[in-house]
């Protein structure tokens, strides 16, 4: 039959193979971008929450790494407790922003009792590393170091088929969600008046006119411990029902946010969202493709982009 | 005279016959006293990181397992067992612990190690300098006594090894799917990982030439936050008949949501999930194939009184769950293996058993075990609990229904054949 | 009225200022002396910037060494730094914004930025990074005035323009002392700190040596330099 229907084209037609070809090839794109959402919305969030206090306060705080870890056991347990199998979308919400102002909280604390007395970014990289054995260890005395899953919410929502592709909703909902944090963000940070007082005091501004010029610096850096801790607990929260919350995924978490501020630089959304994009689509690409590669992809990435533009693609040099 | 003299002799000779013959039966009533204190017995076991996944219990299941032995058994030689129990955590970490056991510790047996990277590590150090009585509980793999220590004398091993695991898994796959075609593997990228998937290779295209494996994948393993998404695509993408993964602890979790989520368990007739029955039940998909180690500890039947029927109901109630994996249930397997061998030893002896006497002892021995009947052939049990079943949520609990046992000839390597020698006459010994 | 007594800041070890007392009141006063004379750690010290090791910083008879850094503006002194320190991704208005959000400028007169700079209306929207030197300055001033603080400290705001903007910012700097306020100011050349200040305070090793009007300051410097 597919002959006949070729020998009926004019020539120089492409033959109807091809149209189909590249129908093939674009659900093959798509399901790379598909596959790849969830770690894009994860790695979004994680870096972002290093980046914030990175860039607005000038410090190194890898403490976000174990409130990651924190908000995945805590989503874990309570949707288990209150949810349970009975899945419903703006309880899960609900759950998720409780555990980002629990994450938020622990944020503050943190700083406020510990981090803020640490002087120098080595001080606060080797402290605030050593913090996170303190994270795992009671991660390790209230669940155990087997991992813990609550699956519900990835489960219950269904799937969508796009051009072929089998979608769990649960990506586009982890997606936008991440998406409207970063947006909100944005808009917090360009848009209002706190947003202003923000930028001034960051790398990008003058802390010391930040203050001459009435801003506030310790009310700003607490905000911003308590952005990234919040980002931090909810990127746990929304990663949590696709892979579980195990024992030792904070170090995987440092890794990514680090390596994201790395190709995107230094306080740039932009560049956050659209490194998420590059690592999350080369780590499927090369998962399917190269599958030797697939862990070190970014690093490899990474690497390149350090060769070419030694502050990040969007980054600009700070002094610091 | 001569009859007094002789009169006198055979006195003599009599009361020296009985005499000697009081000495004789006195030196078989005088055995070596046997000490009251406890006796200790070390326990090598993962208590965190990613082994611990597979036996989140371990811990407390050796002590159960000493309970018992305690308990129902009258302990070894009469002594209570008391278990030392330490984190294996890796295979560097395994090997200072049974120097620590051995040497501070005292302790006169070690059981342990679930990794095979743990068992490789210590099993020579054992064998040329600890000699000490060992039972590995899994460390699965084949290597250990065809490579690393071929002339084992102090290191057993409860568990199955890789060939024997194989040759269940791709028996149970063809008894459930005779028509077969084409099948996706998938497992996690490590050693075992790759040894598992080339020997189910191996052994299906021995039964079964004309199979394909249409995709073959090792995905990272342990990796925090693990994202299946394209491998699962790729899967169904090559809609194979059947799907064996071999994805555990963390990794299999994840995998299980994912593939759910995306619907996996719907595209593929049949899914062969090695570790969907170990964990909390997070794994346990319906209708899904499953390997049991030690029947979960329900495995014989409990009406039968095997010691599962006993030791079984004691860690539900400690844990809140079925032991989940074989090393739960080998704990007490070695414990009895222990047990029966000093008693055994010192019966023969009359002495207090040495540890040469321990080992020499365990070899060929049998056992009642909680996973049935079995024996040391090869420096391997051979216990029978190795199944593949399929899972079934009844009420609250997952069970394992159509359980295939694969008989002992087609799992375990006659001591005169070498694996390879094995597998290749599996397919004339299965006709 | 600007007061300073009896001040002192240690740069480490080292005395930037010793025991200096001064006044500003309806003036231009301005500090000069060589490098490291202590000009610009006194303007800091009143704007909040360095720490006060002893002595009085009262503005209208009111000591304002307690009041925070982040406080001094609202308190009424506004600051306009050596190298302008603009936050430079931000745009023109978005500079001024950030000093005139936070600070309730209660009870004082708000200045007409537009009449007072009014070449700043054309670049409101324009990223303050891509402006020359001078526009830079003067994005710097605005901030420092846009609250209408009592007392204004200009720390070598003429240093490095072209002639014309000096010419310029002098005028402005002028208009600002008509509005009633108190202007301390540095410069390290009596040329400059004589396009605008009424008065001279010649530092040197953190002491006031001399003072006077910048004719006054000038002759007795050429005195000295005579009698050596």
């Amino acid at each position: 039959m597919a002959q006949t229907i070729i020998n009926v084209v004019p020539e120089g037609t492409p033959p109807v193979g091809h149209i189909f070809e590249s129908q093939q090839m674009l659900s093959t794109f798509l399901s790379y971008i598909f596959n790849a959402l969830p770690m894009v919305s994860y790695i979004i969030m994680l870096s972002f929450s290093l980046n914030f206090i990175l860039y607005i306060s000038g410090r190194v705080s890898l403490t976000f790494a174990g409130i990651y870890l924190v908000g995945a056991y805590v989503t874990v347990s309570v949707g288990t407790y209150f949810l349970g199998q009975n899945f419903s979308l703006l309880s899960f919400i609900a759950i998720l922003l409780a555990v980002g102002l629990l994450g938020a909280a622990i944020s503050i604390v943190v700083y406020a009792t510990f981090e803020r007395f640490l002087k120098t970014d080595v001080h606060r990289m080797i402290a605030t590393s050593s913090l996170l054995m303190v994270f795992s260890g009671i991660i390790k005395i209230q669940w155990g170091t087997t991992p813990v899953t609550y699956s519900a919410p990835f489960l219950k929502m269904g799937i969508s088929e796009v051009l072929g592709n089998i979608v769990p909703n649960y990506y586009f909902f982890m997606f936008g969600f991440s998406l409207i944090l970063m947006l909100a963000l944005a808009y917090f940070l360009f848009r209002t008046a706190w947003g202003l007082r923000f930028r001034a005091t960051s790398l990008d501004g003058d802390r010391t006119m930040a203050q001459v010029c009435g801003v506030n610096q310790n009310i700003v850096t607490a905000i911003t411990f308590a952005i990234s801790g919040m980002l931090a607990a909810i990127a746990g929260g929304l990663y949590a029902p696709i892979a579980g919350a195990s024992y030792g995924i904070e170090g995987n978490a440092l890794l990514l946010a680090a390596l994201t501020i790395i190709v995107g630089g230094v306080g740039s959304i932009g560049g956050a969202v659209l490194t998420a994009f590059i690592i999350g689509i080369a780590r499927v690409i090369t998962a399917v493709e190269m599958p030797l590669f697939e862990l070190a992809i970014p690093f490899i990435i990474a690497s390149a982009v350090l060769v070419v533009r030694p502050y990040g693609i969007w980054g600009k040099e700070f002094k610091h | 005279m001569l009859v007094k003299r002789a009169g006198s002799f055979i006195v003599c000779l009599t009361v020296a016959v009985f005499m000697m013959g009081a000495m004789v039966a006195g030196a078989a009533d005088q055995k070596a006293k046997i000490p009251t204190d406890p006796i200790k017995i070390g326990f090598v076991v993962p208590l965190s990181g990613v082994a611990a996944t597979l036996s989140p219990n371990a811990g407390i299941n050796a002590e159960l397992a000493a309970e018992y032995i305690n308990k129902y058994e009258g302990g070894i030689l009469g002594r209570q067992v008391k278990p030392i129990i330490y984190d294996e955590k890796n295979a560097q970490t395994a090997v200072e612990l049974f120097g620590k056991l051995t040497e501070d510790d005292k302790v006169e047996a070690i059981l342990g190690c679930l990794s095979s990277s743990s068992g490789l590590a210590v099993a020579p150090k054992v064998e040329a300098q600890w000699k000490i009585p060992t039972l590995l509980l899994e460390s699965t793999t084949m290597a250990l006594f065809t490579k690393v220590i071929p002339n084992a004398k102090y290191v057993y091993r409860i568990g199955p090894d890789d060939v024997m695991q194989s040759i269940a898994h791709v028996t149970a796959v063809l008894k459930d799917k005779p028509d077969v075609k084409t099948i996706a593997i998938g497992a996690p990228d490590y050693e075992w990982g790759h040894d598992v998937v080339k020997r189910f290779q191996e052994i299906m295209g021995k039964f079964k030439p004309d199979v394909k494996f249409v995709y073959t994948f090792f995905h990272p393993f342990g990796e925090a936050g693990p994202n299946f998404a394209a491998y699962i695509t790729n899967v169904m993408q090559n809609k194979p008949d059947v799907y064996v993964g071999y994805s555990w602890g963390s990794d299999g979790v994840a995998w299980h949501n994912q593939a759910e989520a995306m619907g996996l368990f719907k595209a593929v007739p049949l899914v062969f999930d090695v570790f969907s029955g170990t964990a909390k039940g997070e794994m346990a998909r319906e209708g899904v194939l499953a390997e049991t180690r030690a029947g979960n500890g329900t495995f014989p039947p409990y009406i039968l009184g095997y010691p599962n029927s006993k030791f079984t109901p004691m860690i539900v109630e400690k844990t809140g769950v079925l032991p989940t994996y074989g090393m739960d249930i080998h704990m007490l397997t070695g414990l009895l293996y222990l047990k029966k061998a000093y008693e055994k030893a010192y019966d023969l002896t009359g002495q207090y058993p040495t540890f040469e006497m321990v080992a020499k002892t365990l070899d060929g021995l049998s056992v009642v075990g909680p996973d049935g009947i079995s024996s040391m052939i090869n420096h391997q049990s051979t216990a029978p609990g190795m199944a593949v079943g399929r899972l079934h949520k009844e009420k609250e609990t997952w069970v394992m229904k159509d359980l295939i046992l694969v008989p002992d000839y087609l799992r375990i390597v006659p001591p005169w054949m070498t694996v390879e020698q094995f597998i290749d006459t599996l397919d004339k010994v299965q006709k | 009225m600007l007061e300073i007594k009896d001040l002192t800041v240690f740069y480490g070890t080292e005395k930037a200022v010793r025991e200096l007392s001064m006044k500003v009141s309806g003036e231009v006063v301005c500090l000069c002396g060589r490098n490291g004379a202590g000009k610009s750690t006194v303007l800091r010290a009143v704007a909040g910037i360095v720490h006060v090791d002893s002595g009085q910083i009262l503005l209208d008879g009111k000591d304002v060494i307690p009041i925070p850094l982040h406080k001094r503006l609202e308190s009424g002194i506004g600051y306009v730094p050596e190298d302008r320190k603009l936050f430079k991704e931000m745009t023109v208005r978005e500079n001024i914004e950030v000093a005139k959000i936070g600070v309730k400028a209660s009870g004082r007169k708000e200045m007409n930025i537009d009449e007072l700079l009014p070449e700043l209306a054309s670049l409101y929207n324009r990223k303050s990074k891509l402006l020359s030197g001078g526009q830079q300055k003067l994005v710097s001033i605005a901030r420092a005035i846009a609250t209408s603080p009592n007392v204004l400290l200009f720390d070598e705001v003429l240093e490095g323009l072209a002639r014309s903007m000096m010419i310029k910012i002098s005028e402005i700097v002028t208009k600002i002392k008509a509005e009633g306020k108190d202007i301390l100011c540095a410069e390290s050349s009596l040329d400059k700190a004589g396009m605008y200040a009424d008065r001279i305070i010649w530092l040197e090793k953190g002491q006031i040596v001399a003072t006077g009007s910048p004719a006054e300051i000038k002759k007795q410097i050429s005195d000295s330099i005579r009698a050596r």
